[in-house]
């Protein structure tokens, strides 16, 4: 099976990572299914999903040491994200947890490191580690996850002109279609890339009635059709797919390929409109 | 998040069970409150507590009240909407060993007690732990009667209780029964018949243990497999399909799944979020019947 094209998406500070990468939410959980999931990130890099995006929180630092069997003697191919829990981020916490991070998944760098969601330490503090990081060799860039206009809106005056986020990992799929209305064209204007994750929803996006017929006539299955209606906005978005079974990751990759026809598209626009006014940022 | 009613008070449709975070086996200090605290910020309003909940012996008595009250004051937004239900009746004196003192006298002295550790005035939801088969049911709930109507509670529930203890228990409060909290998941059944019984009477019912028996639902020949095959169709967790499919059996269920780490209480929420075919929710009840 020959890799399919995987767009390059580009950072504001210039870098570069493919569209479609790989989500670990949930994953190292369950030492039983611990095979299978490393067999389903280790098929993903070989289909040249090589972004991989884990967290402190998952699983309570196995993802990412799971995450670390999958990428030993391939990091260098790899763009890797990880995340700061909200309460760890305070000025020396943030630090810290980057480097306990860092231990778990047996390299010396990150690619991109995102505060996972806003909780109570000051933002100040928050960017100001994280510009150490940065300084100090240990992350390539940061960025937040979960953060509405209005947050961004904060994070700005929290940090001035001298910094911004690399990206910003939010829930966006074809029924949380709210950051298109005012999210999205924010981070147009400063050509930051937004991360979406949770493509196929809870599951009831893959047998809703239209995605089922739409996917139907254009010969994919669901789940590829509602990862490639993400994908449409490459390369202003990325998005990472839970690597969950080596099954999902091979469907999921085939996404790459779909396309999307006017009439298709037209179906969907009318089974989930677009939304007409703001709608709060969702989180999963 | 998506919200339920208990008696005039609107929470979060999954709470945190308090228990973990102070029994044998709980993590330190600093994770407890960070996990508390994902949930707040995650929109969980109902924390389930108890003066019960620490580790065997005396010496610690309410652990998890104080330790709710102190992540409830160190939160860095708004906690007056959480509503913390706590219990009464039930004691560890030793390990191994759960004892119950449903004495109205005691229970009326617990629940001041455990007031002052949340450090409230009144009490949001005081529940009734287990009956006491040394006293009257009808005497161990009078006490929280009593406490009503002196304004230490604000609503009373009762936990671990039979269909006729329910009906009894709402007699006795004068109608004033807001919850009652059984063991109820797809391992354990038997307390379905209170679960319909707090349907039909407009209570609200609050699983505890909510997710027994699925830890081995994808093994071979599990009981439960139909939970582990249509949660990896819909790619989510046989966990957090557990807690959906919970909360479809009524409006009134509210599964209160406990948690020691940010992550399992921020993937039980999103269970309130999901929604389930009528199809799906048939396959999931025959398969927990038959177990």
């Amino acid at each position: 099976m020959s890799p399919h094209e995987n767009p390059r998406v580009t950072f504001p500070d210039g870098r570069t990572a493919p569209a479609l990468g790989l989500g670990t939410w949930e994953l190292g959980d369950d030492p039983r299914r611990r095979d299978d999931e490393l067999a389903a990130l280790r098929e993903g890099l070989d289909l040249g999903m090589t972004l991989v995006d884990t967290a402190e929180m998952y699983g309570h630092g196995a993802s990412e040491e799971l995450v670390a069997d999958a990428v030993a003697g391939r990091r260098d191919e790899v763009f890797l994200v990880s995340k700061v829990l909200p309460s760890n981020a305070s000025r020396r916490g943030t630090v810290d947890a980057c480097h306990a991070s860092l231990a778990r998944l047996r390299t010396d760098r990150l690619d991109l490191y995102l505060l996972h969601w806003r909780g109570g330490h000051p933002l100040e503090d928050t960017v100001e580690a994280m510009e150490e990081l940065v300084a100090e060799g240990a992350i390539g860039g940061w960025g937040v996850s979960n953060f509405d206009v209005d947050d961004l809106e904060d994070l700005d005056r929290a940090t001035g002109a001298s910094s911004a986020p690399q990206t910003d990992q939010v829930l966006y799929n074809l029924v949380r279609r709210g950051p298109e209305h005012d999210l999205l064209p924010r981070l147009r204007e400063s050509r930051t890339p937004l991360m979406a994750y949770s493509p196929v929803d809870h599951g009831e996006l893959l047998d809703h009635p239209v995605v089922v017929s739409v996917a139907a006539d254009l010969g994919v299955t669901p789940a590829q059709l509602v990862v490639a209606w993400v994908l449409r906005l490459a390369p202003d978005v990325l998005l990472a797919v839970k690597a969950g079974s080596v099954d999902h990751v091979r469907e999921d990759a085939a996404a790459l390929s779909v396309d999307i026809d006017d009439q298709a598209f037209a179906q969907l626009e009318r089974a989930f409109p677009a939304p007409t006014g703001p709608v709060p940022l969702e989180v999963r | 998040m998506k919200t339920r009613t208990i008696g005039d008070v609107t929470v979060s449709a999954i709470g945190l069970g308090g228990m973990p975070l102070s029994i044998e086996g709980r993590p330190d200090e600093a994770q407890a409150i960070a996990t508390i605290h994902a949930a707040l910020e995650q929109g969980i309003t109902l924390i389930d507590t108890a003066d019960a909940y620490h580790q065997p012996g005396t010496h610690e008595i309410g652990h998890n009240e104080s330790l709710i009250a102190r992540a409830l004051e160190s939160f860095h937004g708004d906690t007056a909407d959480v509503l913390v239900a706590t219990k009464g009746g039930h004691l560890r004196p030793e390990a191994g060993a759960w004892a119950q003192n449903g004495d109205p006298a005691y229970l009326k002295e617990a629940a001041r007690a455990s007031a002052q550790r949340l450090g409230v005035e009144t009490i949001g939801l005081y529940q009734f732990h287990r009956p006491d088969p040394a006293v009257p049911y009808a005497d161990s709930v009078g006490a929280l009667a009593e406490l009503l109507d002196e304004g230490v509670i604000r609503m009373a529930g009762i936990s671990n209780a039979t269909v006729d203890q329910i009906r009894e228990a709402n007699e006795v409060l004068g109608g004033r029964l807001v919850s009652v909290q059984n063991q109820y998941s797809p391992a354990f059944r038997s307390s379905r018949e209170e679960l319909v019984l707090c349907d039909e009477m407009g209570i609200a019912f609050l699983p505890w243990s909510p997710l027994g028996g699925i830890t081995n639902a994808a093994d071979l020949g599990s009981k439960h497999a139909v939970f582990a095959e249509i949660a990896n169709a819909r790619r989510i967790t046989p966990q957090v399909l557990t807690l959906a499919w919970e909360l479809h059996a009524s409006e009134l269920v509210i599964p209160i799944p406990g948690s020691t780490r940010p992550q399992t209480i921020m993937n039980s929420a999103t269970a309130a979020t999901i929604k389930l075919s009528v199809d799906e929710v048939q396959r999931l009840d025959a398969a927990a019947d038959a177990a």
